[in-house]
């Protein structure tokens, strides 16, 4: 992997999360909505992972998605659930920049939340906040192309 | 019929009003009613959750799989039950191929349950059909969203019987965790709906 400076992050740059089930592709292709699941995570203390996009071609970031999948035995890599760093860092929430040696563009959304009796349903909240201003980015590694899915 | 103010077990309302005092339409309060008045009537509330799910004409019927009669909603009723419901009853019977593919715990029988009786409840006062898929904690979300307001309300029916629901309107946020699943509206759920703009 050759060394990528990502630099700083603007409000308007985009996060993906990735996805790795295609029944839900699909459904977030045909209706528009982002499932809250896909940001939902167990310990409240660890970010949430993601792909700092538009930094360079979607294929680049793509393929790293893609050895993911393949890692994780996951059917196959399928496209981002898209935040702003804007939304990202909203209602107490924070970006930070974590590369890593197999990919540069990688980032944590953090919720900043600290011990609390009902984590559990303030993660929900975060993440249905994040779900309901996601859109989906559509990736098709058949044809190489990649394009917004609207 | 008149709803106390909803008493949800752990409240957390930021940027909301209180949910007192408010009143509801005549829909609402008739899906919340469990007297049986209400126009769901011609739908069993306990059917089991192996139905097969018909519609056409405008209305939807349900018929048990095992070859009972079939039902109507307007055998009942001259309101007609919103498209939604098929598709939402459809989408809870494929929640466990959800639950497979998203590699979670299958949705327990009590989260399936408590999420079809509020589907059936809720068929007659919400227009707009929510999205049901599974979770990771083997329950059941559906997910009601009103974009013109970017506003929506997630519920979730989980494995234990215990729900929550979850309100987003704007940058205003809402919560609140309900020990019974069976009493989701008369605890905040209607409250929530109506703020999301998703009811009368």
């Amino acid at each position: 992997m050759t060394s990528v400076e990502v630099g700083e992050l603007a409000p308007a740059d985009k996060l993906g999360r990735r996805m790795f089930s295609k029944s839900r592709a699909k459904r977030a292709e045909r209706t528009g909505r982002i499932q809250h699941d896909l940001f939902e995570i167990d310990d409240p203390h660890k970010g949430i992972s993601v792909d700092v996009l538009d930094r360079c071609l979607d294929d680049q970031v793509a393929r790293i998605a893609e050895a993911a999948a393949e890692s994780r035995r996951a059917s196959g890599f399928y496209g981002w659930a898209v935040v702003t760093v804007e939304v990202a860092s909203a209602a107490g929430r924070s970006v930070e920049l974590s590369p890593q040696l197999d990919n540069p563009f990688h980032a944590d959304i953090l919720l900043g939340i600290d011990t609390a009796e009902d984590h559990k349903d303030l993660v929900r909240q975060h993440a249905y906040d994040l779900a309901l201003n996601a859109t989906y980015r559509i990736w098709r590694s058949v044809s190489g192309a990649s394009e917004p899915a609207w | 019929m008149s709803l106390a103010a909803p008493t949800p077990s752990k409240p957390f309302l930021a940027g909301l009003g209180r949910p007192i005092g408010y009143r509801l339409p005549n829909l609402l309060n008739m899906a919340l009613s469990r007297s049986g008045s209400n126009p769901i009537g011609a739908i069993s509330r306990q059917a089991p959750i192996d139905l097969k799910v018909i519609s056409g004409g405008g209305g939807v019927g349900v018929r048990p799989l095992n070859g009972g009669s079939e039902t109507h909603a307007e055998d009942a009723s001259t309101a007609v039950a919103p498209s939604w419901i098929a598709d939402a009853l459809q989408q809870l019977r494929e929640v466990a191929d959800d639950a497979d593919d998203m590699r979670y715990p299958l949705p327990t029988s009590l989260s399936l349950s408590n999420a079809e009786k509020f589907l059936r409840r809720l068929s007659w006062v919400v227009s707009a059909g929510p999205d049901v898929h599974s979770t990771p904690g083997g329950g059941v979300a559906i997910d009601f969203r009103n974009a013109s307001m970017s506003a929506g309300v997630l519920f979730v029916f989980e494995s234990d019987g215990q729900a929550t629901w979850t309100l987003q309107v704007g940058e205003k946020r809402s919560r609140s965790r309900i020990f019974d699943g069976s009493d989701v509206l008369e605890s905040g759920g209607s409250f929530a709906l109506r703020s999301a703009g998703l009811c009368g």
